[in-house]
């Protein structure tokens, strides 16, 4: 019998451009970690944010450090309706990678890594993001919810990386 | 048998003589991703940059924007229509021995009509007062489908990959 991949596909979307959402649904219990990347920009200067579960109440909150060019800059938020993975440029393509640790457990707040790679604006951005939510359990949605149309031909790939 | 998602496309491990360049040419269009995995060191006394170029491109069509800490500073830099995409930093000599700098380099959709922009994570650590860890966010102002990949020890001056040195490159496949 082959071998479980460990690193596998889940789905992937391309933007048509006229989409402000790319949603990622019923994802399987079997993966450990996530793994999302996102290719392209917005049809106009705006951020991305990240939702999971549907989760739109304030129990999201994150800290991000940034090079724009000329300076190094951190900011940090608590108690949002979303983790905000960066702002997009329209001129330019960026990619967006998102790792999500430990998705699936009923045990506790999920923590989640970011990039952002970007040729203007916020530059090079790394974040954390926190998911809080009352009741723990397990990450079956992704919800990528931006603030103008994802430009037609953005890619947004979920990856699953099992531990065993 | 499903098709692997993370590929090893080719490989490269620099010997006793030492190299100015590492390259993977005819990279196949068949992947969605591009990863290259870089351990390097220089032959020379002095750091230098990583530094590469898509399809021998040597025209000034890269651009970046850095993250950069030292331990002691953090500072962000940007370079707009240069003729190489560096990474800092690679150890020279004058570094802790048998030390290599790790560089990570992403490349989405690398055969797509679009400009190329490409995420890397560069860390240099040996112990010592001056180190350096670097985000790079970087583009290639070109549309043609990436088929080769140079990387080399440039700098100031233009160096060496020392021996051992290695690149890996993967293809990442999304269905």
């Amino acid at each position: 019998m082959p071998a479980a991949r460990t690193y596998e596909p889940i789905a992937t979307y391309t933007a048509s451009g006229s989409s402000t959402t790319f949603s990622f649904t019923s994802i399987s219990s079997t993966y450990t970690d996530l793994r999302l990347v996102i290719n392209g920009t917005l049809t106009s200067n705006q951020g991305i944010k990240m939702r999971f579960n549907s989760d739109s109440t304030s129990k999201y909150s994150y800290t991000r450090m940034y090079g724009n060019g000329t300076s190094a800059g951190t900011d940090t938020s608590a108690n949002r309706d979303a983790i905000d993975v960066g702002y997009q440029i329209s001129s330019s393509r960026q990619m967006t990678t998102i790792d999500i640790i430990n998705a699936n457990n009923s045990t506790t707040n999920k923590v989640c890594l970011y990039r952002l790679t970007a040729t203007a604006n916020d530059g090079a951005l790394a974040g954390v993001g926190l998911w809080y939510p009352t009741t723990k359990v397990a990450i079956t949605t992704i919800d990528l919810v931006a603030g103008a149309n994802y430009v037609s031909g953005t890619t947004a790939t979920l990856y699953g990386i099992t531990a065993a | 048998m499903p098709t692997p998602t993370y590929t090893l496309i080719a490989s490269s491990t620099v010997g006793s003589g030492g190299a100015s360049s590492i390259d993977f040419s005819s990279i196949p269009s068949t992947y969605t991703d591009l990863c290259v995995k870089v351990s390097a060191r220089r032959s020379d006394t002095s750091e230098g940059y990583l530094s590469l170029r898509f399809n021998a491109n040597s025209g000034s069509n890269y651009s970046n924007r850095t993250l950069r800490g030292t331990g002691s500073a953090a500072s962000s830099s940007a370079d707009n229509s240069t003729t190489f995409l560096d990474f800092w930093v690679i150890d020279g000599t004058g570094y802790t021995a048998n030390t290599f700098a790790s560089t990570d380099i992403y490349i989405p959709n690398y055969a797509g009509s679009t400009n190329k922009s490409v995420s890397a994570d560069n860390v240099a650590e040996g112990n010592t007062n001056t180190m350096y860890m670097q985000m790079t966010a970087g583009i290639w102002a070109q549309t043609t489908a990436i088929n080769q990949i140079t990387l080399y020890a440039a700098g100031a001056p233009s160096g060496t990959f020392a021996q051992y040195s290695t690149a890996y490159l993967y293809g990442i496949s999304n269905s």
